[in-house]
């Protein structure tokens, strides 16, 4: 079954963002980052897309489909 | 009010109602009374839950209760929803068992199933901020 991988941690980083900042951009709690950052929760395509429009980067760039067998 | 105190004044009220509604429930079975307390103590407990969450999101403001009640958050409390409805669902064939050996009579077996029902997706929620994962 495929996973959802995703980037966000190094996305977040390359801005100097901190996990509460980035969910005040997107307008989430900062568990909501920190759950989708370790993949506990696997967001919606809209906070998909608004976490990548806060990232200044594409929802490609971050999420990916991780196939383990 | 900020996203975080109206988090944790709904994660509090959540747990608290929950705990009072199981209270009443397994009184009920182990004191063998359907009214082990006042008996509107659960639904009073429910309104001022309600009263109060609904005072903290209007206090809040639209913004910042989106942030509270967000995408994540809806996520655990439909999860807890679920795991009620389950339970909801058992206590019918256990308590038919518990009235079928005359453990529990009709009036104890309702108090006990209502409460029970209601506290579970509270219960679930508590356990989930105790565990951190709200």
């Amino acid at each position: 079954m495929a996973k959802l991988y995703n980037t966000l941690k190094q996305h977040r980083a390359r801005l100097s963002l901190t996990q509460a900042e980035l969910a005040e951009k997107v307008e989430v709690s900062r568990k909501t980052i920190n759950t989708i950052e370790n993949r506990v929760f696997v967001p919606s395509a809209l906070l998909a897309l608004k976490i990548a429009r806060a990232l200044q980067t594409s929802v490609h760039d971050i999420f990916s489909l991780e196939d383990d067998g | 009010m900020s996203a975080k105190s109206l988090m944790l004044l709904r994660n509090t009220f959540f747990s608290a109602l929950g705990v009072i509604l199981a209270s009443y429930g397994v009184m009920v079975l182990a004191s063998g009374r359907p009214d082990p307390f006042w008996p509107l103590a659960p639904a009073l407990a429910g309104v001022i839950t309600a009263l109060v969450v609904s005072l903290g999101v209007w206090l809040a403001g639209r913004k910042t209760a989106a942030v509270a009640f967000d995408e994540y958050s809806r996520h655990e409390w439909h999860s807890s929803l679920r795991l009620g409805f389950w339970v909801a669902i058992w206590l019918y064939p256990l308590f038919a068992v518990l009235l079928v050996n005359n453990i529990v009579d009709y009036p104890q077996a309702f108090a006990a199933m209502g409460t029970l029902a209601a506290a579970t997706p509270f219960l679930s929620f508590f356990a989930k901020w105790v565990g951190g994962r709200i």
